[in-house]
């Protein structure tokens, strides 16, 4: 049998279904059942992100939630499904940028920043709580800034649950039961607290292990910061799994004063401005529309 | 219908006690799934993936390998894994039966609702799971992260709707057993934070006398104190 470790830069992957060939050209990220490869449509050129797995239930799920999900920004396209070898693989949108861990260190995101992202994902994933779903594992290193369409942008979505279903993948850092703070269940505190941890670690500029420090100690961290109050009281109460909803949590972000001077020329300031402008929209046009409806 | 399942955390080669796959093939035929979680460790890297695929493949089960770190979520995704796979099988021999072709001759893209259906079934199946814990010198320092990565699975199974029942057992045991059951069958958190205090490093590594343990345990209900 053809072994994943096999595929090198130059394979030619075919698919059993639609036919279409990709040839690798990066080795992008390997995990423990798969790997994800920047490669090339034949027939056109085109750069696509290509994930492979032996897993296939993973991306079959993935693909549905993908497209599921397309009508929301700030999700890449699934271009196809197909298999190969009896792997499975999934053709995404490929995205050029940097995904949010290499924002985590010393001084490389602002307070302002960091709470202007809280609330992006806060109201993406409001919508996916509107259809009925939850993402389990949202990290930074699934969050990308796409710097050439200026966009925020979540990748990986297969750990899309039901809502109130148990949650089978999760990263301990993110996830609050491991924090033992609440239950390992697809619900909005369980994202609230995910958000609320990708904030901490961008403002503060290091990631933390459930396994060596308990969750007062990072409250307690983020209490001697030098950033408003306001911020550390919110970011406290998502770590304490205070809220309820999403909705809450939006809500006391955006009512936030934390315009942010010395912030304005940082870049993905620049880009995240633009996204919040586009769910800003977003939001009024769903409510517009509705309005129409009725 | 009942899942059952052994769960197997390692960091080094199986050196006493024959071949642990032959034990992994002998819980297969009694319809026990054996999956294995290999530890990696970036200073001294004895274990490679060879004999923990082995194992599984002969439990029918599966298997992982990854850094300390990431114990708690792989054994974890690797449990629901398993137990997704088991229910496929049941699903895919019913498809079979009705249709008369195999799910893997449908489009990947047309098989979600008969993989969302065996992911319904195995939520709503009991499982009980004995996790066999490596406690041999080199894992010393891992057994803290695997004391904890244990009480966070059975936090999983709480939210499962059939629920789950956990059992551990270390291997080796003391005074020169081969193993040694650690804590019963059990779904109460408090107790088994208790019993997992037990967890002492000592001597070599006998996974196969572990594995036959586990199954003589799940099969018979027998607590296997002593050898």
């Amino acid at each position: 049998m053809f072994k994943m470790e096999d595929i090198h830069l130059g394979s030619d992957i075919c698919g059993r279904w639609h036919n279409r060939c990709y040839e690798v050209s990066k080795l992008l990220g390997r995990g423990g059942t798969g790997s994800v490869f920047l490669a090339q449509r034949v027939d056109d050129g085109k750069k696509v992100a290509l994930k492979i797995s032996c897993v296939g239930e993973d991306l079959i799920y993935e693909y549905h939630s993908l497209t599921d999900m397309a009508c929301l920004s700030m999700v890449p396209e699934a271009i196809e499904l197909d298999e190969w070898h009896g792997y499975t693989f999934l053709v995404l949108e490929y995205i050029e940028g940097y995904d949010l861990s290499y924002y985590i260190g010393a001084g490389k995101c602002s307070y302002a920043g960091a709470v202007r992202l809280g609330c992006i994902l806060a109201f993406l994933m409001s919508k996916v709580w509107g259809k009925g779903y939850c993402l389990t594992d949202v990290k930074p290193e699934n969050v990308m800034v796409d710097i050439a369409n200026r966009r925020i942008i979540v990748i990986d979505w297969s750990s899309l649950t039901e809502a109130d279903a148990p949650v089978k993948e999760f990263t301990p850092t993110y996830d609050i039961a491991s924090w033992g703070v609440g239950r390992r269940l697809a619900d909005q505190r369980y994202m609230v607290f995910a958000i609320s941890m990708i904030m901490t670690v961008l403002i503060m500029g290091k990631s933390y292990s459930p396994v060596s420090v308990s969750i007062d100690e990072v409250t307690e961290d983020i209490k001697r910061t030098k950033c408003p109050v306001g911020v550390r009281n919110i970011l406290i109460a998502g770590l304490k799994g205070r809220y309820d909803t999403l909705q809450q949590f939006y809500n006391a972000m955006n009512g936030l004063d934390i315009y942010d001077q010395s912030s304005e020329n940082d870049r993905m300031d620049k880009i995240i401005n633009i996204t919040l402008a586009a769910a800003a929209l977003f939001a009024f046009l769903s409510i517009a529309n509705w309005l129409i409806l009725i | 219908m009942e899942m059952k399942q052994i769960l197997l955390i390692t960091d080094g080669r199986s050196n006493v006690g024959g071949d642990p796959a032959r034990a992994a093939a002998y819980a297969a035929q009694n319809g026990i799934t054996v999956n294995a979680v290999g530890i990696i460790d970036g200073d001294n890297d004895v274990l490679s993936s060879d004999e923990i695929k082995a194992i599984a493949l002969a439990g029918n089960g599966t298997w992982q390998m990854v850094p300390l770190g990431m114990l708690s979520a792989t054994m974890c995704t690797v449990t629901y894994r398993s137990m997704h796979n088991t229910l496929e099988n049941i699903v895919n021999a019913q498809v079979k039966k009705i249709v008369g072709s195999d799910m893997l001759d449908i489009e990947p893209a047309m098989r979600l609702p008969l993989v969302r259906y065996a992911d319904t079934l195995a939520d709503e199946t009991p499982l009980r799971c004995v996790i066999l814990v490596d406690c041999s010198n080199s894992m010393a320092v891992k057994l803290k992260t695997a004391r904890a990565a244990i009480l966070d699975l059975l936090a999983s199974f709480k939210v499962r709707r059939a629920g789950g029942n956990l059992a551990v057992i270390a291997f080796p045991g003391q005074s020169g057993s081969h193993y040694q059951m650690i804590c019963p069958f059990t779904d109460d958190m408090e107790l088994l934070k208790g019993h997992l205090n037990e967890l002492k490093h000592r001597g070599n590594t006998p996974t196969a006398h572990a594995i036959n343990a586990a199954i003589s345990y799940i099969l018979n209900d027998e607590q296997p104190f002593f050898v």
